[in-house]
């Protein structure tokens, strides 16, 4: 054991997910890319402190293993050591050989961290390995590796670092949820949209099925992936673990809003006193695609109540403050009109919005215009 | 202009009773703006109402749903109220018209016309809209709901 920290290795998780005090076990997989690590830097070790012998030992690889020791909360510490019961029990000498590995190893990563380059006599073949360390980690997250005199932290900086010396794309293990845009079924894969980015992503076949349903029931359905992320330009995911429908936060608000324009599609001719007719099936469509968009990329907005129009189209209504605005999607569906009064001073604003600048993939033109009356309130309080 | 069989109201704190259809009420309970404006083809711009001053929510409403002849037939889902001074406000006018009973209708002295002749139509809309925001603010007055106060 090691005095300054007590352990053969310290490691704490910072940041992002760990600064709860806690970490999810998909993370501690650090651990043991670590390890692996080490135990190839320690095989070089060995060779190069016996010139002569051509193999390890048997029982080498149980005497590099790391076994967790303690855990304490502080983001997250783990501590490590080494086995004291392997097969082989190294010499005193030959004890050396795991420490100047550790030491070697913190060295790389810190060199990395530093934008440096690697120590000289860093094996060739913990190159790759190397690189891995890291994978589980988001982007505000880092893991700090601690020995008994040196330490070094590892954060996608770092990793980049590694990756451009040794060639190797910079990979990470993520989850992420998204919206299923396009599905390629020849090459069995999917456009995943997630925020404002988009990466394509595999799927396999017993997965075909739950990726179709994402597609037909978007925006509402959406998918969760846990994966290797290759970054791009085109980011892509090299290999999928894991692949699930979820509901989006505002599925319940989606689904009363299109409940309700099914129930509009009921509306009887001559609905209003004789006169009236019903929404048309465009202008359905349309309020249906359009809103459910809304509703999904715009939280602060709540759902508008529908109306039929005696004309054939479908008007949505919210109140924003002293507010009433209106949405009307037109029989034709050739535009929408946008207009509201300020009740409190009377102010009128209006906008005609083209069909074509509205869809079930962008309602930003409608979200913009909402958001402006509510900034308006904000100012007029 | 509509016609009015009566003179025009000048109590500004009088509430006038509007029934709203089914079309034009939301499932949460809101009603469309369309509520409360003149429907171009059919309503010769006036909207109509109820006058507080010589009806409760709860008769208008009665009386507007009933069958004929002891009622109008109408489809309501509920009755909002305007004063006569938001309505005036808005350059609006509200009007006495009773309407005499008929073989087919009862009579109702109660009813009255707001009229929007006077103003542009391409403004009705924008009128609607702000009586709407009035009668929310006053909640709806038959069948009671919880938010609802009393005219």
């Amino acid at each position: 054991m090691d005095e300054e920290i007590g352990h053969f290795l310290e490691i704490t998780f910072e940041g992002g997910r760990f600064a709860a005090h806690s970490a999810p076990v998909t993370a501690l997989t650090e651990l043991g890319a670590l390890q692996n690590v080490l135990l190839l830097v320690a095989r070089q070790k060995y060779k190069d402190a016996h010139p002569n012998r051509e193999r390890v030992p048997h029982g080498f690889p149980d005497a590099a293993q790391l076994h967790l020791v303690a855990i304490r909360k502080n983001c997250l510490t783990i501590s490590l050591d080494r086995p004291e019961a392997a097969a082989w029990q190294p010499s005193l000498f030959d004890r050396r050989v795991f420490e100047d590995a550790r030491d070697m190893t913190l060295d790389a990563l810190e060199s990395a961290a530093l934008s440096r380059a690697l120590p000289p006599g860093f094996p060739a073949a913990a190159l790759r390995p190397l690189g891995i360390i890291g994978r589980q980690l988001a982007e505000d997250e880092a893991l700090v590796v601690r020995g008994t005199k040196k330490s070094a932290t590892v954060n996608q900086r770092s990793r980049e670092w590694i990756a451009t010396m040794t060639h190797q794309p910079v990979e990470r293990d993520i989850v992420i949820e998204g919206e299923v845009e396009e599905i390629d079924d020849s090459t069995r894969t999917f456009l995943l949209r997630a925020g404002q980015s988009r990466l394509e992503v595999p799927f396999l076949p017993h997965q075909r099925t739950t990726v179709f349903e994402a597609i037909r029931d978007r925006p509402i359905a959406r998918v969760s992936v846990r994966g290797r992320l290759v970054p791009g330009p085109p980011q892509r995911m090299k290999t999928v673990e894991d692949l699930e429908l979820v509901d989006h936060e505002r599925a319940a608000d989606v689904l009363k809003l299109w409940a309700r324009v099914s129930q509009l599609a009921e509306t009887p001719r001559g609905w209003l006193r004789g006169d009236g007719e019903p929404p048309s099936e465009q202008a359905r469509a349309q309020a249906r695609e359009v809103l459910a968009r809304l509703l999904v990329d715009h939280r602060d907005i709540e759902r508008p109540k529908l109306y039929p129009t005696p004309d054939g189209g479908i008007q949505a209504e919210w109140v924003i403050g002293d507010w009433a605005a209106e949405a009307k999607f037109s029989a034709s569906a050739d535009f929408v009109a946008l207009e509201a009064t300020n009740g409190a001073t009377g102010e009128d604003r209006a906008l005609d919005v083209p069909a074509a600048q509205l869809s079930a993939d962008n309602a930003g033109p409608m979200a913009t215009w909402l958001v402006s009356l509510a900034l308006a309130e904000v100012r007029h309080v | 202009m509509c016609e009015k069989s009566g003179d025009r109201l000048d109590s500004p704190q009088e509430v006038l009773l509007r029934q709203v259809g089914p079309s034009w009420l939301d499932e949460d309970g809101i009603p469309s703006s369309q509520a409360f404006y003149p429907w171009r083809t059919i309503d010769d711009g006036c909207l109509s109402v109820d006058r507080s001053s010589i009806t409760s929510p709860e008769t208008s409403y009665h009386l507007a749903t009933g069958e004929p002849p002891a009622g109008f037939g109408l489809e309501s889902v509920g009755v909002w109220g305007l004063r006569v001074e938001e309505v005036s406000a808005l350059d609006l006018s509200a009007w006495s018209d009773p309407v005499e009973a008929t073989a087919e209708k009862p009579a109702n002295s109660a009813h009255a016309l707001v009229e929007f002749g006077g103003v542009a139509q391409k403004k009705w809309k924008s009128l609607g809209r702000t009586l709407k925001l009035r009668a929310l603010a006053r909640g709806r007055l038959h069948p009671l709901s919880q938010t609802a106060d009393a005219p």
